[in-house]
């Protein structure tokens, strides 16, 4: 089934086209980081307006990199929570539109979810259970995948995202943005140990990155070395992300493992977590770049498998802002 | 609604010839909902797509009768988008001054339309003139078959839009409030 995916859940634009739920015929984002840049910062209402100027050209994009015309597309996936209720609202009514007006099925998708399902387009025999660390500018989450259509949230973020404690870190340095990976770079030339930084809290599967964050800004305040002080937060933080991965998977006794959201991009954390699952034996998957940050290939994914499933979503699908890992169940019949 | 709108009609969407949509001003995001319909309506049936002015669609509902028309579209914090529009000898509507964003106590009372004219507005609560001008205040209706009408009389003027760039007609750039970075411990 020839399937056009739709994601405009944060600030960037995104269509896919995928033929069957692993195989990408194309995927573009269209990034709106240029305009967010001089604020700091997403600024919702930008984001809204650009999805507007975007939406069209975007899904015009992937049709022609997949060699296709609208008519040939069977079914439209679009990602209806969670994000910017405005910019996801441009997304969602793209896709009712579409299904309306060729008389084709709409699958509603949720965002998060999507990230662990892009593990699919890395590695299309993977077989579930497996537990997903999903970490990006605005989610943290431990998310397992019992068998398909059966998700569910280990563990969370208590406060910020690990990708916006980055962002925030680096903003306190003077970086620019995106900070995350400015921050990241800058570590690379400092030395973890140069200064006292406290260990996140240990012993559940919750995250927490605020009082690090903090830490982390007062000294840069007090004038500590840059690149110390982003190499230590760093350390910690990929500390704390990859023993709650290895808790989680001990604990929902799984073996396959996997990375999603842009966090995913860092190296520090991609060989963290190749050392740690060599060391216990679990299967890491970690999709391609273009697939663990945002992009709409991944909700095509999802998409496809629970049309696959049965499942359908109505033309008044309204669009959420926040909403659980797991709420539509589905289940596969072979 | 836009379904059962066609179902009613018995109509098939890839029947479509022409959208009209309301393009604003109004508030963003029931803008943004109705632009984004209409822009990917008309991507996958191929029909043309106009967007209709606000003022332009208010102005409209003036009886036949009126001379003038003067339009008042509450916009925010007692602010009125303000445009007039005066009746050439054809009989058309023609809008004669640009609109103007003024604050709503700042409308004198010296007025832009009398007896025989007409003043369309969603805030006459705002406008505590109005009886010193004399001028009809008719009941203001916002249905889509007036934003329909006004796209066809678009449409015989060549005034048609591009589905891809359409957008909607925003009062003010985003209001940003530039985040402050962390805050000193």
């Amino acid at each position: 089934m020839k399937i056009l995916a739709i994601d405009t859940s944060f600030d960037d634009t995104a269509a896919a086209v995928l033929d069957g739920p692993t195989r990408v015929l194309s995927n573009v984002v269209s990034s709106q980081w240029e305009a967010h840049a001089p604020y700091g910062g997403v600024v919702p209402e930008v984001a809204s307006r650009l999805h507007v100027e975007g939406i069209i050209p975007t899904i015009d994009t992937a049709l022609r990199k997949a060699g296709l015309e609208l008519h040939d597309i069977e079914a439209i996936a679009v990602t209806d929570r969670p994000g910017l209720l405005g910019s996801l609202l441009v997304g969602l009514d793209a896709g009712k539109t579409l299904s309306f007006a060729r008389s084709i099925p709409l699958i509603c998708v949720h965002h998060i979810e999507a990230h662990l399902y892009a593990l699919f387009l890395k590695r299309p025999d993977l077989e579930p259970p497996l537990l997903c660390l999903v970490a990006s500018g605005g989610h943290s989450s431990l998310v397992l995948l019992r068998r398909h259509g059966a998700m569910s949230v280990l563990g969370r973020t208590r406060d910020d995202a690990a990708g916006e404690a980055f962002d925030k870190v680096a903003r306190a340095a003077g970086l620019g943005m995106p900070g995350g990976p400015a921050l990241s770079k800058l570590a690379e030339k400092g030395n973890p140990r140069g200064v006292e930084m406290p260990k996140l809290r240990v012993g559940e599967l919750d995250f927490s990155f605020s009082g690090i964050k903090t830490h982390a800004a007062r000294l840069l305040l007090e004038g500590a070395e840059p690149a110390d002080v982003a190499a230590a937060f760093q350390d910690r933080v990929v500390d704390a992300l990859v023993d709650r991965l290895y808790r989680g998977a001990r604990e929902a006794g799984v073996t396959t493992i996997g990375l999603g959201g842009g966090v995913a991009a860092n190296r520090a954390l991609r060989e963290s977590t190749s050392a740690m699952a060599e060391k216990h034996g679990l299967d890491l998957v970690i999709p391609d770049f273009a697939y663990c940050t945002d992009n709409a290939a991944m909700i095509g994914c999802l998409g496809h498998f629970m049309l696959d499933a049965g499942i359908r979503s109505e033309l008044d699908a309204d669009a959420r802002s926040v909403a659980e890992v797991g709420e539509i169940a589905f289940e596969l019949h072979h | 609604m836009i379904a059962e709108a066609f179902e009613s009609q018995a109509l098939d969407p890839a029947s479509l010839a022409l959208i009209g949509v309301a393009r604003g001003p109004g508030t963003y995001t029931g803008l943004r909902v109705g632009v984004v319909t209409a822009k990917l309506l008309g991507r996958a049936t191929g029909a043309v797509v106009i967007g209709v002015p606000t003022l332009e669609a208010m102005a409209m509902q003036a009886p036949s009768s009126a001379k003038s028309v003067f339009v008042a579209l509450h916009a925010y914090k007692k602010r009125l988008l303000v445009a007039l529009f005066t009746r050439t000898p054809q009989k058309h509507l023609v809008q004669t001054e640009e609109p103007e964003l003024i604050v709503a106590a700042s409308l004198d009372s010296s007025p832009k339309v009398g007896p025989g004219d007409a003043v369309i507005t969603d805030a006459p609560e705002l406008i505590p003139q109005l009886d010193e001008w004399g001028a009809e205040v008719p009941f203001l209706d916002t249905s889509a078959s007036t934003v329909a009408r006004l796209a066809r009389a678009r449409l015989a003027l060549g005034q048609v839009d591009e589905s891809v760039t359409l957008a909607p007609s925003y009062l003010k750039p985003p209001s940003v409030t530039v985040k402050p970075g962390l805050v000193k411990p």
